[in-house]
């Protein structure tokens, strides 16, 4: 399964959700916010929500701003 | 030191009327300390991509806890309605805040806000449930239409984003303050402590500063600097200034004096 995380295609093999996903890369899960296909996603949904090949997943996290 | 009264918006209390961001800085350590040395209790951060390659990567909010601090994300970087909108979702579903400091830039090198595109994002958000804090241009016709549409408070630029030219135009400001009733917080521009007395003293309820602060040689002595800037502008505010005269007025009583022999 091939998925665009952050612009960047990753390929990953068997089932995965987003939480499994952000394990996967290693994200501290309280910290960020997910988007697949344009749509956000609560932190509640991150077990349930499976991906699917070609999805578009955008992470994000605050950094320093003014 | 006399109790200020507190500064409430949105039901949410405020221990400090100095916001501070939290860019420029060379590190995570150095934006703590300045921020400690600030006594903000508002900090502004930005919402991007996380660095999915490296997985070491050092976290902002380890550093500024949002136990500790109020953390408002912006939109900074945002040209469009749908751009700024979909930033200040993503924000609030991070789980932080409901605080949007919503920013619609019109132009790059100016960075001056797009004021329509402000007003309309404003609208969608207000909508959603957001607490906007609009950055906008000193201009009182737009801040009305900004509180009409629901915003928390109101937040005019004193000059552009990290020109640090301090107040430009202090009669606008003076304008929007007759104009709206929700809270004015002075942001970008603020060059040095006196600036951001010189906005506590005319009246604004609390200034918003990044690149004064970061860009200092000192940053935390700065920081401290703020700090006693605001509060002692906000006193000077509420104890409220004498006449200016154009001639002298003698402090020191006229009778009484010796007379020379």
């Amino acid at each position: 399964m091939k998925i665009a995380v952050n612009g960047q295609m990753w390929e990953f093999s068997g089932e995965m959700n987003v939480l499994q996903l952000l394990h996967e890369l290693g994200m501290v899960v309280d910290l960020v916010a997910v988007e697949v296909n344009q749509q956000i996603l609560d932190k509640k949904e991150f077990r349930a929500h499976f991906l699917k090949n070609d999805d578009r997943v955008e992470i994000i996290n605050f950094v320093g701003g003014g | 030191m006399n109790q200020d009264e507190q500064l409430t918006i949105a039901g949410i209390n405020f221990k400090s009327r100095l916001w501070v961001g939290t860019g420029k800085y060379k590190n995570f350590e150095e934006t703590k300390k300045v921020i400690e040395a600030s006594g903000a209790d508002v900090v502004t951060v930005a919402v991007r991509r996380v660095n999915i390659t490296d997985k070491n990567q050092e976290n902002l909010l380890d550093y500024i806890s949002p136990r500790q601090y109020k953390i408002l994300p912006n939109t900074a970087g945002c040209y469009t309605v749908e751009e700024a909108v979909r930033t200040a979702r993503l924000a609030r579903a991070a789980g932080v805040s409901d605080m949007v400091k919503l920013e619609v830039i019109g132009d790059p090198r100016t960075l001056f806000p797009d004021t329509a595109g402000l007003l309309e994002a404003a609208k969608i958000l207000v909508k959603e449930g957001f607490i906007v804090f609009p950055y906008t241009n000193d201009d009182p016709i737009v801040a009305k239409k900004l509180e009409e549409i629901g915003c928390a408070a109101v937040m005019p630029l004193a000059a552009p984003i990290g020109s640090g030219l301090g107040i430009r135009n202090p009669y606008n400001l003076r304008i929007i303050m007759e104009t709206v009733k929700i809270p004015i917080i002075v942001d970008a521009g603020v060059g040095t402590a006196s600036d951001a007395s010189i906005a506590m003293e005319m009246g604004c309820d609390a200034v918003l500063m990044n690149t004064a602060i970061a860009s200092a040689k000192e940053p935390i002595l700065m920081a401290e600097a703020m700090n006693f800037a605001v509060k002692a502008g906000r006193l000077a505010f509420r104890a409220g200034r004498m006449p200016k005269r154009l001639y002298a007025q003698a402090s020191s009583p006229i009778e009484g004096m010796i007379e020379q022999s």
